[in-house]
């Protein structure tokens, strides 16, 4: 399995490159996917709100399927936002693609 | 020189190569030199070079060619900085700088920086060419059937499968 994401505090994976941002780390994977490799894609929730347009615009719409795992991290309280966002965004992902945990 | 001829130009010194193209009329224009082992992209702007760092790095096997408008460049410039480190031997990148968004309009971009940047370096092409827009069509395939022909083209000898 070829890991890779966007490290967060306590993450219990390692990326196999040091990655510079989620969307990067989700196009990386999709070239991996293509090549023939299966891909783990990990990364906090507020980097899923910046790599919505890489998950959807590449995974999604050229059919390049990845395993992802999204960490939801315990946020102070001037992040609130953010976060609900995500999980708004997540649960509506959740609801269309089964290869999110 | 024009986009048309640039590409041209690229695609005269290809043989195997698995070539992905950026957003725009870089990927229509690259379109007119189809071939199965061509992966246009036509969404998620800026995400060229990870796609092809992705593929080029788990397939050492396969030697891999972006090519990118300067605006998707610089709308991915980190993952430049991720290609530099990894300075991967079958990976490499042409950037076509007409110091604009000519698919949207022509709207100015800060490319002049990124040239600047990248004086010297040897690992980037860049290639000057003229803001024309150009006029190549919309291309026909849908993003899974590119996706399915590529990877069909790509997959390693042995597992060779018959498409369609």
């Amino acid at each position: 399995m070829f890991i890779i994401g966007v490290p967060y505090s306590n993450c219990e994976y390692t990326s196999v490159l040091p990655c510079t941002s989620e969307p990067e780390a989700v196009a990386i994977a999709c070239g991996a996917k293509l090549g023939g490799s299966e891909c783990l894609v990990f990364m906090q929730d507020c980097g899923l709100l910046s790599a919505l347009n890489t998950f959807i615009g590449l995974s999604d719409t050229y059919k390049i399927k990845l395993n992802v795992t999204i960490k939801f991290v315990e946020t102070p309280e001037h992040h609130k936002k953010t976060c609900e966002m995500a999980r708004i965004v997540y649960d509506t992902f959740r609801s269309n693609r089964k290869d999110i945990q | 020189m024009t986009r048309l001829e640039a590409i041209e130009k690229i695609f005269s010194s290809i043989t195997d190569e698995a070539v992905i193209t950026s957003i725009g009329m870089t990927s229509r224009e690259a379109y007119q030199f189809d071939r199965s082992r061509n992966f246009y992209l036509m969404s998620a702007m800026g995400s060229e070079l990870a796609l092809g760092i992705g593929l080029a790095y788990t397939r050492p096997d396969l030697n891999v060619v972006v090519i990118s408008g300067d605006s998707s460049a610089l709308m991915g410039l980190s993952t430049y900085a991720l290609y530099e480190k990894l300075a991967l031997k079958n990976l490499r990148v042409y950037v076509l700088c007409n110091y604009c968004n000519a698919t949207t309009g022509g709207q100015p971009n800060c490319a002049d920086t990124f040239l600047f940047m990248t004086l010297g370096n040897e690992r980037i092409v860049t290639i000057e060419i003229s803001p024309e827009k150009g006029n190549a069509p919309r291309i026909p395939m849908t993003p899974e059937e590119i996706t399915r022909r590529f990877e069909n083209a790509i997959r390693k000898q042995d597992e060779q499968v018959k498409c369609g």
